[in-house]
C-alpha cells in the first residue's frame, strides 16, 4: 500500500537516487509526518493498525492480589495497570464533624479544592477516597525514577476528582455504626472505611487514565471490605474475620473515553475519505498510544454514564440505550467542532459498553449483583 | 497510621488519620501452620516470563505462588550531561526495589523504606559482578522492581493484634526469623526476575545470576522428638521455605544467595540466624549447598525464559521480514 507521493521528502545524493530511510527509522526522525502519512492512507489506518475510531482490547483480572481488599489489572494494549484497593479505618473522635465525609460536594471544584487543601499544606485532605497513580515504576522510558512527576501528580488529581465528581461510590457502605441495641439512637456513627486506591502502571503506552479509572472501576466493584462494627469493651472498631460486604458503587457506571486530535495536513476535505472527517487537516483518534499522544494538538477527555440492557443469557450481551454526559474535558486548540464532538460522545459510549461486558464477564459485577439484582437490569 | 506530615504530591487521606483493620481473633481459628505438600526439598512453582512491557530495554514479571512482581531495566543510556558527572568508565548500575501499598499485610507507603533499600543493595551485590560493565562506559542502567504481592511476615500478627497483650513467648520465638524468611524468597525473587529483564535488555552478562533460598529448621523444644528423617543433629533444611514454618519446627537461619551456576560462582550471600558447627561439618556449608540446590532449580526456569524469548523473536523477526514491503512507503 502506497501513499501518494510526496515532494517534500526527497532528499537526493549527488547520484541523485532518493535517499531513502526504513520506515523504523523514519517514525524516529519525523513522528508526525509518519503519523501523517498513515492516515492519509485509505482507508486511514494508524501505525498500530487500528483505525481512528477504535480502541484498543481490554483485559481485565480481577482479585488477583492476596493483600488488598480487591483489585484489578488492567491491559490494553501495551499500557498495563494494576490496582489494588484496600480500606483502612477512620475512627471518629467524639466532636468530629462528619460532614466533610458525608458529602461529595466537600470539595466541589478544583479551584477551591487547590486553594483550601495546598495551602494547608497537603494535596486532597478530607476525603474517604484516596486515589494516587505511580508512574515512576519503570514503566516507560520517558518518566524518570524517583518522586511523582508532573504527569503523576495530575493523573492522581485527575482520578479524585473524577471519583469526586462522578460520586462513584456510595457513601452508605463506608460507615461503620455502633450496633448496640440499647441505644437511644439506633445507629451512630462511629467511624468510617477510608478507601486507598492505588494505582501502579507496570508498562505505558499512552492513555493511562482510561485504564486506570477502568481499574479503579473494577477493583472497587470487586472489593470487599470485613464487616466493622464497634466494638463496647475494647472502645475501638474491629473487623470480623468471616463476614465482609462489598463497597457499593453507584448503580450507574461511568466510564471514561480518551480522545487524541492530530493535525493532517492534504487531507481531502471534500467527504473522499471518511465521513466522520469534515474538517480537514484534523483526525480524532480514539484510545491514543503515547506515540500518537506526543503528536496530539488537543485531547478530549468524557467522562459518561450509559444505560444498558443487560441480556442476562450465559454470554452477557450489552446494547446501548442512551449516553448521558457527567463531564467533559477538553484541553488544546480550537479545532474539534460540535459535529465531531457528537462522534466522540458516541463512541464512548461503545467503549462504555465494551467496559461493561468485559466486567461483567470478568464477573466481578455479578458477584456484587447477587445482593442487587435489581440494579443490573439496568446499570 | 499514616498521618504524619502530608506528601505533598500525592492525594493524602483524611487528616483524622486511619489504622489497619483490627481483627478479634478467637484461639478457635489460628491456622498457624499450613502444612504445604511439598517436599523440603522441592521449591515452587515459578512463573516467567520476559520481555512484557514494551516500553523498556528489557522487562519481566515473575509469579511464585504469592509472591509476584516485575522487574523492568532501563537502559543501557547516557549518563546525564553535566559538569557534576564524573567520568564513569563501567556502566553505572543501579537498583531499586519498591513494594506497592497493597503488596504486604500492612499498608505501605510510596516513600522507601529500610527494607526495600535493604533489598535494593543486596540485589545491587547480586547483579553488579554479572554484568560486564566495561563494556556500557559513560552510561547507566538502572533496574526497577516492583512487587504486587507478597507473602510478608505480618500474616499472622496483624490478625492476634488484639491479644498482643498475652501473646506468649512461644509465639515470639516463632517469629525468629520471619522477617528473613519472607525478605529471603522475595530477595531470591527478585535476582531471578531481575537477570531475566537484563538478559531480555540484551545487556551483556557473564552469566545468569539465579537466586536460591533455603532456610534451617530444629525441632521445637525437643518435646516432639520425631526428626528421624534428618542425619545431621535432627536438622530440617527446607529450599525456598514458606514463611510460616513447618508444623512443630522452630527456624534456626535463613540463606539467600545468587548464584551463577555456569561459572560456579556465588554473588551474594546473605545467611542470617544461629549456625555453628557439629559433627565435623560446618552447618553453614550445608546451607549454602542447599540454597545453591534452590538456585539451580530456579536457574532451570531462567534458561527456559531466555530461550523462550528468543524463539519468540526471532520468529517475529521472520514474519516481520516478508511484511516489511506492505509498510506504507516513506521516501519519495
Amino acid at each position: 500500500m502506497t501513499s501518494p507521493t510526496s515532494p517534500v521528502l526527497q532528499p537526493r545524493g549527488d547520484s541523485g537516487a532518493p535517499l531513502t530511510f526504513s520506515t523504523s527509522l523514519f517514525r524516529h526522525i519525523s513522528p508526525s509526518l509518519y503519523l501523517q502519512r498513515h492516515l492519509l492512507r485509505k482507508p486511514p489506518t494508524r501505525p498500530n493498525n487500528r483505525q481512528p475510531s477504535q480502541h484498543r482490547d481490554l483485559t481485565l483480572t480481577t482479585n488477583s492480589l492476596g493483600h488488598a481488599h480487591g483489585s484489578a489489572v488492567v491491559r490494553a494494549g501495551d499500557t498495563a495497570v494494576v490496582c489494588g484497593v484496600r480500606g483502612e479505618i477512620l475512627t471518629l473522635l467524639p466532636g468530629d464533624d462528619t460532614s466533610i465525609f458525608e458529602s461529595y460536594n466537600h470539595l466541589s471544584t478544583s479551584a477551591t479544592h487547590s486553594y483550601s487543601s495546598r495551602s494547608s499544606g497537603g494535596a486532597g485532605w478530607g476525603e474517604l477516597i484516596t486515589p494516587n497513580v505511580e508512574i515512576s515504576t519503570g514503566c516507560s522510558k520517558k518518566y524518570p525514577l524517583g518522586p511523582p512527576g508532573a504527569l503523576a501528580q495530575t493523573l492522581s488529581d485527575q482520578l479524585r476528582e473524577l471519583i469526586s465528581a462522578s460520586k462513584l461510590v456510595e457513601l452508605t457502605s463506608l460507615r461503620i455504626y455502633d450496633q448496640d441495641a440499647d441505644r437511644e439512637a439506633a445507629q451512630k456513627i462511629k467511624g468510617y472505611w477510608s478507601i486507598y486506591v492505588d494505582i501502579l502502571c507496570i508498562s505505558l503506552d499512552g492513555n493511562i487514565l482510561d485504564a486506570s479509572w477502568y481499574a479503579i472501576v473494577a477493583a472497587l466493584a470487586s472489593a470487599k471490605l470485613p464487616l466493622a462494627t464497634w466494638n463496647q469493651n475494647e472502645e475501638r472498631i474491629v473487623c470480623h474475620k468471616s463476614l465482609h460486604h462489598p463497597v457499593m458503587l453507584r448503580s450507574c457506571l461511568p466510564f471514561i473515553t480518551t480522545f487524541a486530535i492530530v493535525p493532517v495536513l492534504g487531507l481531502p476535505g471534500n467527504g473522499t475519505v471518511d465521513e466522520s472527517v469534515q474538517t480537514a487537516n484534523i483526525m480524532i483518534l480514539n484510545d491514543p498510544d503515547s506515540y500518537e499522544e506526543d503528536e496530539a494538538v488537543e485531547t478530549l477527555t468524557i467522562l459518561s454514564t450509559t444505560v444498558f440492557t443487560v441480556e442476562t443469557t450465559q454470554t452477557p450481551n450489552v446494547s446501548s440505550i442512551k449516553t448521558r454526559i457527567e463531564r467533559m474535558e477538553k484541553i488544546g486548540g480550537w479545532k474539534l467542532g460540535m459535529s465531531q464532538l457528537a462522534q466522540c460522545i458516541q463512541l464512548a459510549a461503545a467503549k462504555a459498553a465494551h467496559y461493561t461486558e468485559t466486567l461483567l464477564q470478568e464477573g466481578s459485577w455479578s458477584k456484587q449483583s447477587n445482593q442487587t439484582s435489581a440494579s443490573l437490569r439496568t446499570f | 497510621m499514616a498521618a504524619k506530615a502530608p506528601d505533598r504530591r500525592r492525594n493524602n487521606p483524611p487528616s483524622h488519620g486511619t489504622t489497619a483493620p483490627v481483627f478479634l481473633s478467637t484461639s478457635a481459628d489460628a491456622p498457624k501452620a499450613q502444612q504445604e505438600a511439598r517436599p523440603p526439598g522441592e521449591i515452587r512453582k515459578i512463573f516467567l516470563r520476559t520481555g512484557l512491557i514494551a516500553s523498556v530495554t528489557g522487562s519481566s514479571f515473575l509469579e511464585i505462588s504469592p509472591l509476584k512482581l516485575s522487574v523492568s531495566v532501563l537502559g543501557p543510556r547516557p549518563l546525564p550531561r553535566s559538569s557534576t558527572t564524573p567520568f564513569a568508565a563501567q556502566a553505572i548500575l543501579t537498583t531499586e526495589v519498591k513494594f506497592a501499598p497493597f503488596a504486604s499485610t500492612v499498608r505501605r507507603g510510596y516513600l522507601r523504606d529500610s527494607s526495600e533499600r535493604d533489598l535494593g543493595s543486596r540485589l545491587y551485590q547480586a547483579l553488579v559482578g554479572a554484568i560486564r560493565r566495561e563494556l556500557y562506559p559513560k552510561s547507566r542502567i538502572e533496574v526497577v522492581v516492583t512487587i504486587l504481592d507478597s507473602e510478608d511476615e505480618g500474616d499472622e500478627v496483624n490478625t492476634i493484634f488484639m491479644e498482643e497483650g498475652k501473646a506468649s513467648s512461644e509465639l515470639k520465638y516463632w517469629d525468629v526469623g520471619r522477617a528473613e524468611r519472607a525478605l529471603g524468597v522475595v530477595l531470591a525473587g527478585c535476582i531471578t526476575a531481575a537477570s531475566a529483564a537484563l538478559a531480555d535488555a540484551g545487556i551483556e552478562m557473564y552469566d545468569l545470576v539465579s537466586g536460591g533460598v533455603a532456610s534451617v529448621f530444629v525441632d521445637e523444644a525437643d518435646s516432639k522428638g520425631k526428626g528421624k528423617d534428618n542425619s545431621v543433629g535432627e536438622k530440617l533444611y527446607v529450599r525456598d521455605p514458606p514463611v510460616a514454618p513447618p508444623g512443630g519446627k522452630a527456624p534456626l537461619a535463613t540463606c539467600v544467595i545468587g548464584y551463577m551456576a555456569a561459572r560456579d560462582e556465588i554473588s551474594e550471600l546473605w545467611i542470617s540466624g544461629k549456625l555453628g558447627t557439629r559433627n565435623g561439618v560446618t552447618e553453614m556449608d550445608e546451607l549454602v549447598d542447599e540454597a545453591v540446590a534452590a538456585a539451580r532449580a530456579s536457574r532451570g526456569v531462567l534458561n527456559e525464559a531466555a530461550k523462550e524469548r528468543v524463539k519468540f523473536i526471532v520468529g517475529k523477526a521472520q514474519a516481520t521480514a516478508g511484511a516489511e514491503g506492505k509498510d506504507v512507503e516513506m521516501t519519495g
